[in-house]
């Protein structure tokens, strides 16, 4: 039993599972989930500029869901080791809000595929002008603005 | 990673046979999930609080027999493997709901800076000034 208090509450590292060579990440909320990715996806995305795409982000396509009540989950999780800091920080971070994205979705109970298809596309209904006088064109909108116009709405 | 489980249900209590404790790991906004454990023995003592008031005087019982740890830590995960779901509470179940309340109001204490073992004395204790008429 941990008797730190300081260490109870650190955020969680990532963790590493050698044998499937996936980066695996906890997020916050009301059932903790359990992300995955391989690390060669992460490689591969490396740098995420762009956060928001118009089609299903890389992110979305590369990482998988489990929970916690899964015996594999767990046991993946009690074979995997804190991952060491590395060039891939700034990815992971990325990943990390990414996931923390889609948890958000599956807690107001979006389909686990929707989620990951649709987390960080850019959606229309995003292109909002909050200042009535001056219309400004955000840089979501100035995407959108070539998205074709069959898929505006 | 895929499994046939509803991924957002509430997780289950998990049971750790080789120490014959229970296992409840805290919901909520956390950036840690806290993992709290609990002697099976402990909850069977504690049955009837379950028809108690929830408050205290003193420290509750739950806080003198509540264990709390990380999922950072190497023993607490693999500990977690090795647990079964605890299937059928039965005549716990009330009791385990309210271990699982005390927990949740632990964790949230405990996210919000205060240290472990005062968290614990005092979680669910009544204060004078809340005892006043």
């Amino acid at each position: 039993m941990t008797t730190d208090s300081a260490t109870l509450t650190h955020p969680l590292p990532f963790f590493h599972h050698a044998a499937t060579r996936r980066v695996l990440y906890i997020a916050a909320g009301p059932c903790p989930l359990v992300f995955s990715i391989s690390l060669d996806d992460v490689g591969r995305h490396v740098p995420v500029v762009d956060a928001i795409n118009k089609t299903t982000h890389p992110f979305g396509r590369s990482t998988a869901v489990g929970s916690l009540a899964a015996d594999e989950v767990r046991r993946e999780l009690a074979d995997a080791k804190p991952l060491e800091p590395g060039p891939l920080d700034e990815t992971l971070s990325s990943w990390a809000n990414f996931c923390d994205d889609v948890a958000d979705r599956l807690n107001d109970d979006e389909p686990l595929a929707d989620a990951l298809d649709d987390t960080w596309v850019l959606c229309p209904e995003q292109d909002v002008a909050l200042d009535d006088d001056e219309p400004t064109i955000s840089a979501q909108a100035r995407v959108d603005v070539s998205t074709p116009p069959e898929r505006r709405l | 990673m895929t499994s046939t489980f509803d991924i957002t249900a509430p997780l289950p209590f998990f049971y750790h046979a080789a120490s014959e404790r229970v296992l409840y790991i805290a919901h909520g906004p956390s950036p840690s999930p806290l993992l709290f454990s609990i002697a099976l023995k402990d909850v069977v003592r504690h049955e009837l609080i379950a028809r108690g008031p929830v408050l205290m005087d003193t420290t509750h019982p739950f806080g003198t027999t509540t264990g709390v740890s990380s999922l950072a830590e190497n023993p607490v995960r693999r500990g977690l493997a090795d647990t079964e779901i605890f299937g059928e509470p039965g005549p716990l179940e009330d009791t385990l709901e309210l271990w699982r309340d005390f927990c949740d109001a632990l964790a949230e204490r405990l996210q919000n800076g205060e240290d472990l073992e005062p968290a614990l004395k005092t979680t669910w204790v009544l204060k004078q000034s809340e005892g006043a008429a």
